[in-house]
């Protein structure tokens, strides 16, 4: 479903933000995209999402490649950012109206989509007020809901549980599992290793905008008996920082 | 022991007050972005756009010294203190007006700032100090070509240096507490309401309608400046001229009282004037700033604040098409914040009043005004370029992008065609430039009698110049295009783009305006003005073609 290959990004300035990063996110699949903070998720991320250009490597949404038909890949892609900056001057339901809009959702699809979802994170008494009163959480609820609307074959999340109550997080991890069984796609990035060894199928580490690590996490715990995903992250971290300092 | 502890206090808070201003003016100058931007594209756009106000400002400055000049060239030197204080106060007036909101109230990082240890009034005084330097300022492009005018023909005794030269740092005090009075006042009223933003707009609008028109019934009655000279033998008309000074003077004075104390006082060497007129606005400043301080967080909190009425039911919606979609959250972006309806909509709104005005007043007054023989025939021919010159400053396509600021993620990520996105932002652009090009191409007809072939003239160059200004706009909000503006209002008002977007559309119509008038080209100024009129249609429609196919920015 999402295909990156050889993908590298460096900033004007020279700082190579992502380094020849190349992973496979199949059908069906929740892919954890883990790191620390800059190490080069959301660069990935919104490069994936079309929101940023590059110049190296290949990045390909159920073939289609993002570069060369954009359009193509967007509409059966939905994204939700780190930070939710909506449209505040609209209202919860304009806004979801105007997502619906975009992709040409039937007048009745998109009423009872909107209702299953806002139902579900408990939301849909407050669509009638504007975005700009809503809180973080909320917003986040209502990007999640507005991402849902088409049906995408391929999520692609930055840190969605952030802002989330406790409730609202079980609701979008079923939510997620939900979707991946019909046959979609998740690809997301958090840094809640817990969430992640509970939720992802795969997940890859990337450590100062380098692939440290891709695969199963069956294959992980197998790797590294009795230990864990925040042992396998510790240890990449620490052992990168060593070669660093040995280097320097 | 405590007056010590108290001056040590007071030391403290303008030490933080200055830190603020400081602040301030670091984000509102661009300085980090000359020192440490390393995006030259963004480096460069700050030098253009900072050369491009440079150029505006000298342009103003040197008006205001041609205008003193032709005070002083026919002996009315004594009323160019009084018409410096005026013309400086009125500009101070009515730029502080519309930044009041967002600039002292509901600014981009009031919860940061009221969340320091830092007391309310030093908050208050330090954006009250912010907006006096920037208001000092373009007093001093006012006042010091003026006075320099003055001193060559008037040559008056040393005490006026001193007094002009303090002047300088007086004269913004009044008319900027004046508006922030104002803004408060509608600030406090729209706060009040459930359509805030729909509210301060059109209560902002209707001040500056008051604020312009206030001035004209003054002048009522009075002699106009053509009949200075006498229209047979083109002689000064001593008769005139000898009854004409004080009745300006009259009509300043009455326009604003405080002007007659500093006139008084620079050109009598009045110190009792000069001094009354300092303590009036030191007072006024003060009292301001000290009432304000007791409501000052509940003003801010009433506004930035929003109803949740948390009662809502999902009914049947409607399923529209993309463009429409987008057309409809673009039109709702501008009308729905003050700070860009009453700034992007402003030339609609002052064709529409020149056009009303015209027809209450009617063109032969306006022509016995002036003393331009034929002028009624002028005013037919540039009709269209009239009505163009001030639809055309509203050019919401060049800046729609670029106010998505950072809901740009959503534009960049959802399945938009450019095509679909930029036919959006030309429709909110005709939306607001087409009715009213008709609407004032008519009454101007009707005022002027324009009969058939002048009246289609007039209806089609406002047309024209606005779809031709709109696909021009697409093209510059896609090249100039930045997302990463931190405070709309200065954004709007200072940004390159905004000031590209409104002022290009002008200059064009002048050229062409002229180039039909003048009489250059040995044909009717009507068929000139189609000819004009074809020619950007045909440019516009490959303009737009052109772009039609260019990727986003």
């Amino acid at each position: 479903m999402l295909t990156i290959h050889n993908f590298s990004k460096t900033y004007k300035g020279g700082k190579k933000a992502v380094d020849n990063l190349s992973l496979h996110v199949e059908r069906g699949d929740i892919y954890g995209f883990i790191g620390h903070n800059g190490a080069g998720k959301s660069t990935t991320i919104k490069a994936v999402v079309g929101v940023l250009d590059y110049e190296e490597g290949q990045i390909l949404i159920d073939g289609h490649d993002v570069k060369t038909e954009p359009l193509a890949c967007k509409r059966i892609t939905a994204y939700i950012p780190d930070s939710p900056d909506l449209y505040e001057h609209l209202t919860g339901i304009q806004y979801l109206n105007f997502i619906s809009d975009i992709f040409d959702i039937p007048s009745q699809a998109r009423e009872e989509r909107i209702k299953k979802n806002a139902d579900a994170f408990e939301i849909t008494r407050d669509l009638g007020d504007l975005i700009s009163s809503y809180s973080h959480g909320m917003k986040q609820k209502l990007a999640i809901i507005s991402a849902l609307i088409h049906k995408p074959r391929l999520l692609v999340l930055d840190e969605p549980f952030v802002g989330l109550d406790p409730k609202a997080s079980v609701t979008l991890r079923n939510k997620m599992r939900e979707i991946c069984a019909s046959g979609s796609s998740i690809f997301f990035s958090t840094h809640v290793l817990e969430v992640a060894e509970k939720l992802c199928n795969k997940v890859a580490m990337i450590h100062q905008g380098k692939l440290a690590f891709a695969g199963t996490i069956e294959a992980l715990l197998r790797e590294k008996e009795g230990g864990s995903l925040e042992g396998l992250f510790m240890e990449i971290v620490n052992h990168e920082n060593e070669g660093a300092r040995e280097d320097g | 022991m405590d007056d010590r502890i108290a001056q040590m206090e007071r030391k403290q808070e303008w030490k933080l007050c200055w830190f603020l201003v400081k602040n301030r003016l670091i984000a509102q100058l661009g300085i980090n972005t000359f020192r440490y931007e390393k995006d030259k594209r963004k480096r460069n756009n700050k030098i253009v756009t900072a050369v491009a106000i440079l150029v505006c400002l000298f342009m103003a400055a040197g008006y205001c010294s041609a205008l003193a000049y032709g005070y002083a060239y026919v002996g009315l030197w004594a009323l160019i203190p009084g018409i410096a204080v005026v013309a400086s106060s009125l500009l101070t007036l009515l730029f502080t007006m519309f930044k009041t909101n967002g600039e002292l109230f509901g600014f981009s990082d009031y919860d940061l700032v009221m969340s320091l240890p830092i007391p309310i009034r030093t908050i208050i005084n330090s954006r009250l100090l912010n907006m006096y330097l920037w208001n000092t300022f373009f007093t001093l492009l006012v006042m010091v070509p003026m006075g320099i005018v003055y001193a060559l023909f008037a040559k008056p005794p040393v005490a006026f240096y001193l007094l002009w030269f303090s002047g300088l740092f007086l004269v913004c005090l009044i008319p900027t507490i004046l508006a922030a009075i104002i803004g408060a006042g509608i600030t406090a009223i729209s706060s009040k309401l459930r359509h805030t933003s729909a509210i301060a707009t059109i209560l902002m609008i209707v001040t500056v309608v008051v604020i312009v028109v206030l001035p004209l019934t003054f002048t009522q009655g009075n002699m106009g400046p053509g009949q200075l000279f006498d229209s047979e033998t083109g002689n000064l008309n001593e008769e005139v001229f000898s009854a004409l000074a004080p009745q300006i003077s009259d009509v300043i004075y009455r326009l604003y009282p405080p002007a007659r104390l500093f006139s008084e006082a620079v050109t009598g060497g009045k110190w009792l004037s000069f001094l009354l007129f300092a303590g009036a606005s030191i007072v006024l400043y003060g009292s301001f700033a000290a009432l304000l301080s007791v409501k000052y967080r509940r003003m801010n909190t009433a506004l930035t604040s929003r109803r949740s009425r948390a009662d809502y039911r999902l009914e049947t919606l409607q399923q529209g098409s993309m463009r429409v979609a987008l057309y409809k959250k673009t039109i709702l972006r501008i009308l729905k914040s003050s700070i860009t309806a009453t700034n992007l909509l402003v030339g609609c709104v002052m064709a529409v009043l020149l056009s009303i005005a015209l027809l209450v007043v009617g063109p032969e007054k306006l022509a016995e005004g002036i003393q331009i023989p034929n002028a009624i025939f002028y005013f037919k021919n540039a009709a269209g370029y009239v009505i163009a010159a001030m639809v055309v400053m509203t050019n919401t396509a060049a800046v729609s992008l670029a106010l998505e600021g950072k809901n740009i993620w959503l534009i960049k990520s959802l399945p938009i065609p450019p095509k679909t996105l930029y036919d959006s932002y030309l429709m909110t652009n005709l939306t607001f430039t087409i009715p009213t090009s008709l609407i004032c191409s008519v009454l101007f007809s009707i005022s002027l009698k324009a009969g058939v072939v002048g009246t289609v003239i007039t209806i089609l160059t406002p047309l024209t110049f606005s779809l031709f200004t709109a696909v021009i706009g697409i093209f510059i909000g896609n090249r100039m295009a930045y997302y990463d503006w931190q405070d709309e209002t200065q954004f709007v008002k200072q940004s390159f783009m905004s000031m590209l977007g409104m002022l290009r559309g002008m200059f064009l119509v002048v050229i062409c305006g002229f180039i039909a008038l003048s009489g250059i080209f040995p044909v009717s100024a009507n068929l000139i003005t189609f000819i004009i009129n074809i020619l950007l249609l045909v440019f516009a429609a490959a303009l737009y073609v052109h772009e039609s196919s260019r990727p986003i920015r």
